[in-house]
């Protein structure tokens, strides 16, 4: 016996709307309609919605703050139980009737209620960290856990487990845990990293005009805050954020080497030399000279782990036809690799 | 979900109350804005309407579902909003404006309303999705047509105006299929 199939992709039904179906699509979805009650249903409520949607004029520059909203809720229910109290002494004073007394003894349990619930949410509290050292690790209060690069800060308040946002200021990997229907947030120079679980990291120096967000597993929506752009990002991708122009690129791919300073691992599969070397000035933090169009006929592929600036050099040298000179500045010079 | 959450904040469930506050916020205050063409006033009025249900909780009796009950709120709240601005104009003014909210206030929402309704979902749709959904919607444009302006793929309009489609049936739902008789006791304390 053939089953009813009960399920239509919705992207369907709001393309057969559009009438932009094909003349094939039309027939499955005319037939998906005649198939049961339910379908019918479904296809004309979503109709509705198609037909009393035209023309909305909807104003997309209305904004609200809840949680502003939110507080002023309570200070109106705080202030409505004074009140009460008052009028009720301005009255006779020797009988409170007894609904009085349930209302205010309500009254007087929700302000208790709401002050010992305060009291356990240090709402206003602020936790402020800096890394001193390189590959500080840092266990949030939900268990996700943050490498943070030296000189870098997160910032982030009281109420962290009820609201995952922080706010980040330089260079971090993030391993987040999944917590149902809450998403993590990081705030990073203007831009939003949101997440449900899963790891990745962020590039966010204030002087910098990029800000990189890499994905290692999982998937990350980064929202501009001021704008309504935004990417998503799933495994092995990654945005770099121009701030001058406010736009999102995503030419390059995630890349482990930006996580020298917490692994102290540098992988190359076959990149260019040049490539190569502006990666050791990144991770060592030390100028490299180079003549590009003389080293990107070169590709490398090597793996080095808590090898030195000066080893990783030595093993190019061996590997291709170059001079380093080594001092405050490595110099690299030779024509290295021909066409 | 709707009977426990009422439940909870009867009960004097402050977070319960808070959850409500979140969800219903926006769109709401939304709605309001529809009819007062003011941020201010919209926002008073949904704030003044969460902090009367919080003190008066234990006399909350909603028989439908708290959906209808606070979208019917706010609208009341609204209409009487209008028409005491309406009477201030016409005492002010000898122009003698006409009042148009002093007839009947009908006291329920339906699915007369649903063009409101759905505006005030269009809100919490993500700005992407929203912004997808209004070209399609507002200016009439085909999926093709949002596909190229935005620099996408029609999949993607199409996979997106799917989600909202259903984002919005699934909130309406009660006012698209079958609408119930409610009473709300509460009612009169605003």
């Amino acid at each position: 016996m053939e089953s009813p199939r009960n399920n239509i992709d919705d992207s369907l039904l709001a393309k057969y709307l559009d009438g932009s179906t094909t003349e094939q699509e039309n027939a499955e979805v005319e037939s998906w309609i005649a198939e049961s009650s339910e379908n019918r249903q479904l296809f004309d409520q979503f109709k509705e919605i198609w037909f009393k949607s035209q023309a909305a004029k909807y104003n997309p520059a209305i904004n609200f703050d809840k949680k502003a909203a939110f507080r002023n809720v309570l200070d109106r229910i705080n202030e409505g139980s004074d009140s009460e109290e008052q009028n009720q002494k301005l009255g006779k004073t020797f009988t409170l009737p007894s609904w009085f007394a349930r209302v205010a003894a309500i009254l007087i349990i929700g302000v208790c209620v709401y002050l010992i619930y305060q009291n356990f949410q240090p709402s206003d509290s602020e936790v402020l960290l800096t890394a001193t050292n390189e590959n500080t690790e840092i266990v949030l209060p939900d268990s996700s856990i943050i490498n943070l690069n030296a000189g870098s800060q997160i910032k982030y308040s009281g109420d962290f487990t009820e609201n995952r946002s922080l706010s980040l200021s330089g260079e971090a990997f993030f391993e987040v845990e999944k917590v149902k229907n809450q998403t993590f947030v990081v705030e990073a120079n203007g831009l939003e990293v949101k997440v449900l679980g899963t790891s990745f990291y962020v590039i966010a120096h204030e002087n910098d005009i990029f800000i990189e967000v890499g994905v290692k597993t999982g998937t990350v929506e980064v929202v501009q805050k001021s704008g309504k752009k935004s990417v998503v990002l799933e495994a092995n991708e990654m945005a770099k954020y121009n701030k001058a122009t406010q736009s999102f690129s995503l030419t390059e791919k995630y890349n482990n080497n930006k996580l020298f300073w917490k692994t102290a691992v540098l992988e190359f599969n076959g990149q260019p030399l040049d490539q190569v070397l502006s990666s050791l000035e990144k991770a060592y933090g030390k100028e490299i000279i180079f003549q590009q169009s003389e080293l990107e006929n070169c590709h490398f592929t090597g793996r080095f782990k808590n090898a030195s600036l000066e080893e990783i050099i030595a093993q190019l040298q061996l590997s291709f036809n170059i001079e380093a000179t080594m001092g405050e500045k490595v110099i690299i010079s030779g024509k290295a690799c021909e066409e | 979900m709707d009977t426990t959450i009422v439940k909870k904040i009867i009960s004097g469930d402050i977070k319960a109350f808070e959850a409500l506050f979140n969800d219903y916020y926006d769109r709401l205050a939304y709605f309001a804005y529809q009819y007062l063409k003011d941020k201010d006033n919209a926002e008073d009025v949904v704030q003044e309407l969460f902090s009367k249900l919080w003190v008066n909780r234990q006399k909350l009796s909603i028989e439908t579902s708290i959906n209808a009950y606070l979208y019917s709120a706010v609208r009341n709240a609204c209409l009487n909003q209008l028409k005491h601005q309406k009477v201030k104009e016409a005492y002010f003014s000898a122009s003698g404006t006409t009042m148009e909210y002093d007839e009947f206030i009908p006291n329920k929402i339906d699915a007369e309303d649903l063009g409101q309704l759905i505006q005030s979902c269009i809100i919490d749709l993500p700005p992407e999705r929203q912004k997808i959904f209004l070209l399609s919607r507002e200016q009439d444009l085909k999926y093709k047509e949002i596909a190229e302006k935005l620099g996408i793929s029609v999949k993607t309009v199409e996979a997106q105006m799917g989600k909202a489609l259903r984002f919005l049936r699934e909130r309406l739902k009660e006012y698209l299929a079958v609408w119930i008789v409610f009473f709300i006791d509460i009612a009169k304390y605003f």
